[in-house]
C-alpha cells in the first residue's frame, strides 16, 4: 500500500549505508536524522502546539472557564468557551495530533525500510532486491548487520559473562525516552478531559514501542532510539513561551 | 469518543496493527524443499511448520514432524537423507534435526547455532556439514556432536559440497571457500564480487559452477580455488548451475534460461520466460525443466526449444525434482503443497497438508 513511500526511503537507507563504509547502525541513524529535518515544521507544530496545551492548564482565564462551567450539566458550555479561548490564542486542538497522523506514513514506511534491508530468509531478500535501483545493489547485499555489539537483523539483547540472559538494552533505552517524550508533549495539569487521553498516551506508547523493539530487528529498535532522542532535543531546543503563557487576565478591582 | 481522543488513539490502535501484522517468521518465509528415496518410495517435503513424507505413487502422507504445529519450528530446506539413514532437517529456530525417515521419529537435535538454517545440511564421509546464519558452517558426527565450525563473514545459506579432498561452501560474503573437510581450515577464498545464495555444482575434473547475485556464472577449479572462467548472465543468479553432458545449465531473476559450454563459458542458447527463476533447471529424459514467478513450470528440449508450458495459479519458486517418472514442483499454497507431473506436464497427483 505504501510502496510509493517505502521503495524510495529503502533506496535513500542503502544508498547511506554505501556512503558510510557499509555500516546499517550508522546509515539508519542518519537517516533518521534526515527524515527528521524533512519533517521539521510539523514536528514543530505538533511541539508547539502541545507546548501551548501545556501552558493553558496554568493560564489563569482558563482556569476561571473550568472553574465557571464545572459540572456535567455545563459541559457543553465549557466546550463552547474552550474553542473561544482557544480561536482566541490561535491554538489548534488537533495541533499535537494531526502531525501524527501526517507522520505516521513516514513511520510506517521507515519501519519497512529497515526490516526489507535486513532481509534474512529467501523470500525477504529476494523482495528487497527487486526494490533496489541502485547501480551497485548487488556488491552491497547482503547489508552487513552488524553494529557495536549488536545483530540488527535480531532483537537486540546485550550479553554479559556473569548473567544468564541478555539485557534488552535498546528496548529499555526505546521505553524511557518514549515515556519522557510522551510525558514532554502531556499537559502539566491536564484537565478532565485531557487527563485520561494523557495517562493513557504515557502509559500505552512507551510500552507498546518498547515491546515492539524487544520482539522485532534490533535496526528497527535504533530507529526508535534515535527519533525519541531527535525529538526530544528538538523540543528543548526550540522550547520558548506561547501565547498562551502570556495571556494575562485583567486583576479582579478590590472592594473597600 | 471525542474527536481529540479519536485522533491520540488511532495512531496507537494503527500502530499496534501494522506492527503486530508484520514479520511473523512463520508466514511464507521461503518456498518448499523436497528430498526423494526413490528405493523406499517417499519423498520428504519441509515448508513452513512440518516435514512431511509422502507416498510417491499418490502423494498419501506417511508421516509429519512434528505431528501438531509447533510455533518455533519452521523448516523449507530440503531435507538431507544420509547414508546412515538419517533425515537432517534445517530448523528456522536455530535447530538441526535428525529424524528417523521411517516414522519421523526424532534421533537428536543440534542447539549449538546462533541463527536460522536457511540452506541445507551435507553428509559425506562420516561428517555433517551444517551452513548457518551465523556465518558459520558446523561440522558434527552422525550422533550430532560438534567436530569444528568454520566462519565465514556473511550468513551461509548453501548447501556445501565434497569434491575430492576439498569441502567446497559457497556464502553471502561474496566468496566460494574450500576447505578443509577434516579439520574446517581454510584451503582456498575465491572472491566473486556478489552474494552466493545457492549451492556450488559439481561438474568435470574436479570444476564446480556458481551462480552469484552480481548476474554471473562461475567456473572454479576445486583443488585451488581458481576462476576457469565467467559469463555474464542478463540478471542475478540465485539457484545453481545444472551440469550436464559438458554443458552448463543455469537461469536469472530475468527469467533467461541459458545453457553453457561448461569448458570455456561460451553461451550456446538462451531464453527468455515471462518471470523470474529462482532455482536449478531439472534436467530429466534429455528435457529440461523451470519453474518461474509468474507461475509457469516450463518443458525444454535440450538445444532451448519450448515444448509445453504449464500455468499454476501461484507464483514458483525453487527447482523442480524429478522423482521416478514424475516431476515434482513446490507450490506452497493452501490448495496444494505439492503438484506431482508427468513429462508431459499432465498433474498426476496433488498434495494439500490437512488445516490445523
Amino acid at each position: 500500500m505504501l510502496e510509493f513511500i517505502i521503495v524510495p526511503f529503502t533506496n535513500v537507507l542503502v544508498f547511506i549505508y554505501s556512503l558510510l563504509g557499509q555500516n546499517f547502525g550508522l546509515a539508519i541513524i542518519v537517516f533518521t536524522l534526515l527524515v527528521r529535518l524533512v519533517t521539521y515544521p510539523f514536528n514543530a507544530s505538533q511541539m508547539k502546539s502541545a507546548k501551548a496545551m501545556q501552558e493553558l492548564q496554568s493560564n489563569p482565564k482558563w482556569k476561571q472557564i473550568q472553574e465557571k462551567y464545572k459540572g456535567r450539566e455545563n459541559r457543553e458550555k465549557l466546550a463552547q468557551e474552550q474553542m473561544k479561548l482557544y480561536q482566541e490564542l490561535g491554538i489548534s486542538p488537533f495541533g499535537a495530533c494531526l502531525p501524527t497522523l501526517i507522520q505516521l506514513p513516514l513511520i510506517i514506511a521507515m519501519y519497512w525500510a529497515v526490516t526489507r534491508a535486513l532481509a534474512a530468509t529467501p523470500l525477504q531478500l529476494l523482495g528487497f532486491a527487486r526494490g533496489l535501483s541502485l547501480p551497485n545493489a548487488a556488491e552491497l547485499i547482503p547489508l552487513n548487520s552488524h553494529f557495536l555489539w549488536m545483530d540488527l537483523e535480531q532483537p537486540e539483547r546485550l550479553y554479559l559473562d556473569f548473567l544468564p540472559i541478555g539485557i534488552p538494552v535498546l528496548a529499555i533505552i526505546v521505553l524511557v525516552t518514549s515515556y519522557l517524550q510522551t510525558k514532554m508533549m502531556t499537559p502539566a495539569n491536564p484537565s478532565d478531559q485531557g487527563a485520561q487521553v494523557g495517562r493513557a498516551m504515557n502509559l500505552y506508547m512507551p510500552i507498546l514501542m518498547a515491546y515492539i523493539s524487544y520482539i522485532y530487528s534490533a535496526g528497527l529498535a535504533l530507529y526508535f532510539v534515535t527519533t525519541n532522542v531527535l525529538s526530544i532535543a528538538q523540543y528543548y531546543i526550540t522550547r520558548r513561551p506561547t501565547a498562551a503563557a502570556k495571556t494575562v487576565v485583567p486583576a479582579k478591582p478590590k472592594q473597600s | 469518543m471525542t474527536i481529540k481522543r479519536l485522533t491520540t488513539f488511532f495512531p496507537l490502535i494503527f500502530l499496534s496493527l501494522v506492527f503486530s501484522a508484520c514479520g511473523s517468521a512463520v508466514d511464507a518465509a521461503s518456498w518448499p524443499g523436497f528430498t526423494v528415496d526413490e528405493e523406499n518410495g517417499t519423498v520428504y517435503v519441509a515448508f513452513n511448520q512440518a516435514i512431511y513424507a509422502l507416498q510417491l505413487e499418490n502423494g498419501a502422507q506417511r508421516w509429519r514432524f512434528p505431528a501438531e504445529n509447533q510455533a518455533n519450528f519452521t523448516t523449507f530446506a530440503p531435507p538431507e537423507l544420509t547414508g546412515d539413514d538419517q533425515l537432517l532437517i534445517s530448523g528456522y529456530d536455530q535447530t538441526l534435526y535428525s529424524l528417523n525417515p521411517a516414522n519421523g521419529n526424532s534421533n537428536w537435535t543440534f542447539a549449538g547455532a546462533t541463527n536460522r538454517y536457511i540452506g541445507s545440511p551435507s553428509a559425506a564421509g562420516g561428517t555433517i556439514y551444517a551452513p548457518n546464519s551465523d556465518n558459520r558452517l558446523y561440522a558434527l558426527n552422525p550422533n550430532g556432536e560438534l567436530l569444528w565450525t568454520f566462519a565465514a563473514k556473511q550468513p551461509l545459506w548453501s548447501q556445501p559440497i565434497l569434491v575430492a579432498e576439498t569441502l567446497v561452501i559457497s556464502s553471502m560474503d561474496h566468496n566460494v571457500y574450500g576447505v578443509d573437510p577434516a579439520s574446517g581450515e581454510k584451503i582456498w577464498t575465491l572472491d566473486t564480487g556478489g552474494a552466493i545464495v545457492s549451492s556450488p555444482t559439481l561438474g568435470e575434473d574436479e570444476v564446480v559452477f556458481v551462480g552469484t547475485l552480481k548476474q554471473q556464472v562461475l567456473a572454479i577449479n576445486s583443488a585451488s580455488g581458481r576462476s576457469e572462467w565467467s559469463y555474464d548472465a542478463p540478471g542475478w543468479v540465485w539457484g545453481s548451475p545444472t551440469y550436464i553432458d559438458g554443458q552448463v545449465l543455469a537461469a536469472d531473476l530475468e527469467g533467461t534460461v541459458f545453457a553453457l559450454d561448461a569448458a570455456t563459458g561460451r553461451e550456446l542458447w538462451s531464453v527468455d520466460t515471462e518471470g523470474a527463476i529462482t532455482g536449478a533447471p531439472l534436467v530429466y529424459n534429455n528435457h529440461i525443466y523451470v519453474l518461474n514467478e509468474s507461475g509457469q513450470v516450463i518443458s525444454f528440449t535440450l538445444d532451448g526449444t519450448i515444448q509445453w508450458t504449464k500455468n499454476v495459479e501461484a507464483a514458483l519458486y525453487g527447482s523442480p525434482i524429478a522423482a521416478g517418472e514424475l516431476i515434482l514442483i513446490g507450490v506452497g499454497t493452501s490448495d496444494a503443497l505439492v503438484l506431482a507431473l508427468d513429462e508431459n506436464g499432465d498433474t498426476v497427483w496433488t498434495f494439500a497438508p490437512a488445516s490445523q
